[in-house]
């Protein structure tokens, strides 16, 4: 009985142990994985062939029809070869003469008339050829061309008007939008010699530009008459074209698609057809003046084509000039805002800076703007800040091209011979650099002005500081001043008797 | 018997008060503040309406000061600023006629704070009276101009020509000064306008105002990663005073406790809450009080964690 008992337990025990390890080792998983393995194994060795069924591929004749790959291939071959070819042929060269798709006047010399040739020995007096250039027909002594020989008066001409004769030969006849008014009238000999002269072009005058200032001129009967239309050359600054080459350097003598006889626009287009850098600023620059973009006479609101009292050809007086359009405020290109009355700015504070000041030796407004463009807001010549604080230490400030910028960034001003750098001391303690050295350093023009001030030294009256208007309540003594803004309390400094501030 | 008697007595009492107040008009009257007043400025203005013949000298004792004014000029009100504590303040206001006390009238006023917390809450009874409504304005308009004469965003060159300064000037009087309280743009900020309630109420919450001006800051501060709970409920008058304070920035207390106020644990050199703090560092030295990217305020990144 005891055997039993053990066998049974025995048994139970390994069956127990069995299943255990059946559980821990998941060997039932196992042995299915393995079967699926052996299973596939045998599959594959079994069917060698692939599972999929065969398909048959093979394209008929009618099919091959349709398709027709042949005539695909030639129709590509076709076009590579149609590109091939455009590319190995050189660019089309077209003539400058296409381009302005005008015809050469052809002078038709054929169509003399049966004529007598005079020689030049044979001509009275008077119509010798002594001078340098001749008109061809002259030259030639075929004086029938133009004269007609038949008639009873002596040098009457073939045709009535003296614009036929001469388009008879000069084809060209002008169609342009604007004439002349001699070439209108049909005045050609008001300008030109028909026989010869010693300027090119037989003009009646010694050169091109007399030639139009005989009319041209304020002193002229025609310029008295026609007030626009006469120009002073007797003004000390000129253009350089008029002086050096002519008038033609513009203007066309005879016709012109644009007014005032121009080759192109005069406003601008025409100027900056030779002021390169100016073209340049006026077109591309990030601020523009509206004097000169927006403008209704553009270049010509400033300047005068020709000639005038001021430097740089311009109508006004450098800084007057400037006002005679500030004199209002302003509508700004730049943000859109109102740009100051200035005159009234200049006339109400009777301390101005220097350059407005001293227009001569300074430049006026333009010695920091620019009235053409530039990249720095309202038109600077450098950079310079919008803002009531600053960092001064990494920043080039325009200011500093004329002042010191040890004003600024000396902390102590001991030497004697240095007091003038800056009078805004208390003793030795430069205030300058208490206000802008910091971390939240001030800006010039938190208290200067840049234009004008009642105050010494460009203080301004009120400063703008988020929008809100702040007095800076500037008191100045004898040997300092105080000031009391809207930053601090009232401060007072002297330059003798320091008060101790910054200490 | 006894009740009787003393029932008499104060029936006594009351008839000659009541005889004295109302026979010939009243010998002092405040017109304002009225009582249980609540405010959260330290200055009071006190408005009397005085009989001149009956009364020579007015004495006001407050917690803090004992004033007394001689009444001489022909005007019928007189006016006094007061300095008062926070939390509850007992005026008390006597009339006098030649030494003898002829009238007293007491006034409770409380000043709240948004900082301290032992005077945020005041009790019940007090309650915020406005002046400057219409009926207000009426009884002080026969001596002063209570029109606002300020050109808006142009400051004043002489501050005195404004027409609060008479009475308010005494909120400037501190050394540092807000820009636009200190030049008396007083409407820059006091433009709300609620009809019986007082014309120059402040936008809610502060920050509101705040930003009109200080529009870097919230740029710079509604992107950080972190923001002082003050700030980010728009009490930026709980730390600055708007007007003036003895202390830059116009913080209402010194750099550390006003930090301490709060944060009552992190008293440096007690539990050592900050461990890289000695005693007499700022707070504002570690600190960004407003808002920042690093964790607890911190400026820059901490390479040692706190604890």
């Amino acid at each position: 009985m005891k055997k039993n008992i053990l066998k049974t337990a025995i048994i139970v025990l390994l069956l127990g142990a069995f299943v255990y390890m059946f559980q821990k080792y998941d060997v039932g998983e196992k042995f299915g994985r393995l079967f699926v393995v052996m299973q596939n194994i045998t599959h594959s060795l079994k069917n060698a062939k692939p599972a999929y069924e065969e398909v048959n591929l093979t394209i008929t004749d009618e099919e091959l029809k349709d398709i027709n790959i042949s005539k695909i291939s030639k129709e590509i071959k076709s076009l590579i070869d149609k590109r091939k070819e455009q590319l190995s042929k050189a660019p089309p060269q077209i003539s400058t003469d296409e381009i302005r798709g005008e015809e050469k006047p052809v002078h038709n010399k054929l169509n003399v008339r049966e004529a007598k040739i005079v020689k030049l020995e044979d001509l009275p007096d008077k119509f010798k050829p002594l001078k340098e250039f001749l008109h061809q027909p002259f030259k030639m002594g075929a004086c029938q061309i133009c004269h007609d020989s038949n008639s009873k008066k002596p040098g009457a001409l073939v045709q009535k008007e003296i614009e036929d004769v001469c388009y008879e030969c000069h084809k060209t006849r002008y169609t342009k939008e604007f004439d002349h008014t001699p070439v209108k009238e049909g005045r050609c000999t008001d300008c030109h010699d028909p026989h010869q002269s010693n300027v090119r072009m037989l003009l009646k005058a010694e050169s091109t530009n007399d030639l139009c200032m005989k009319c041209h001129d304020r002193k002229s009967s025609f310029g008295a008459k026609a007030k626009k239309l006469f120009v002073d050359m007797d003004l000390s600054t000129k253009h350089k074209p008029i002086v050096e080459k002519s008038c033609l350097e513009c203007h066309d003598a005879h016709t012109a698609d644009h007014k005032s006889l121009l080759y192109m626009d005069g406003k601008m287009d025409l100027c900056l057809d030779c002021h390169d850098d100016e073209r340049e600023k006026i077109r591309h620059s990030k601020f523009k003046h509206g004097g000169v973009n927006t403008s209704e006479k553009r270049c010509l609101e400033c300047h005068n084509p020709h000639a005038t009292k001021e430097k740089k050809l311009l109508k006004k007086e450098p800084v007057a000039g400037c006002l005679s359009c500030h004199n209002k405020e302003v509508k700004s290109d730049e943000d859109g805002g109102m740009l100051m009355n200035m005159k009234k700015h200049l006339d109400e504070n009777p301390n101005w800076h220097k350059p407005i000041k001293d227009v001569e030796k300074e430049g006026g407004c333009s010695a920091c703007h620019d009235p053409h463009g530039s990249d720095n807001f309202s038109m600077l010549r450098k950079s310079f800040t919008k803002n009531f604080y600053a960092d001064l230490e990494n920043k080039d400030f325009f200011c500093f091209e004329c002042h010191t910028e040890k004003k600024i960034t000396k902390q102590y001003i001991s030497k004697s011979s240095e007091h003038n750098i800056t009078a805004f001391r208390d003793g030795d303690v430069n205030l300058h650099y208490l206000h802008v050295n910091d971390r939240k350093g001030r800006s010039c023009r938190a208290c200067h002005d840049e234009h004008a001030s009642k105050y010494n030294y460009l203080i301004r009256d009120y400063t703008d500081f988020n929008g809100i208007k702040f007095p800076l309540r500037f008191i100045e003594s004898a040997e300092g001043g105080s000031c009391a803004p809207a930053c601090h309390k009232e401060f007072a400094y002297d330059r003798v008797n320091p008060k101790g501030i910054g200490k | 018997m006894r009740f009787d008697y003393i029932f008499a007595k104060a029936f006594l009492v009351l008839a000659i008060f009541f005889t004295a107040a109302f026979a010939e008009g009243k010998f002092m009257q405040i017109l304002t503040p009225k009582q249980n007043h609540l405010q959260t400025e330290l200055t009071l203005n006190i408005v009397l309406e005085v009989d001149k013949k009956r009364v020579d000298t007015i004495k006001i004792r407050t917690p803090l000061e004992d004033i007394s004014i001689d009444i001489k000029s022909k005007k019928k009100t007189e006016c006094k600023n007061i300095e008062l504590r926070f939390g509850e303040n007992r005026v008390d206001i006597r009339a006098y006629k030649e030494s003898v006390l002829v009238a007293q009238e007491v006034r409770d006023v409380y000043v709240s704070s948004e900082l301290y917390h032992q005077f945020r809450y005041p009790p019940k009874k007090y309650s915020h009276t406005y002046f400057h409504n219409q009926e207000g304005e009426k009884l002080c308009a026969k001596c002063h101009d209570m029109s606002v004469n300020e050109v808006e965003n142009v400051a004043f060159k002489d501050i005195t020509k404004s027409n609060c300064y008479g009475c308010h000037k005494s909120i400037n009087k501190e050394k540092y000064a807000h820009a636009p309280s200190a030049n008396w743009l007083c409407t820059s900020c006091h433009k709300e306008s609620k009809e019986n309630l007082s014309k120059y109420l402040t936008k809610e919450p502060a920050y509101a105002s705040c930003f009109e001006c200080h529009e870097e800051s919230k740029e710079t501060w509604s992107s950080a990663k972190y923001r002082h709970e003050p700030l980010d409920y728009g009490r930026c008058d709980k730390c600055h005073n708007p007007h003036s304070s003895a202390y830059p920035m116009f913080i209402r207390k010194e750099v550390n406790l006003i930090c301490l106020e709060c944060h009552k644990d992190k008293h440096i050199g007690q539990n050592f809450a900050c461990s890289g703090a000695n005693e007499g560092d700022l707070c504002t030295e570690c600190h960004t009080p407003h808002a920042s990217n690093q964790p607890f305020f911190l400026k820059k990144r901490s390479k040692r964690a706190p604890r």
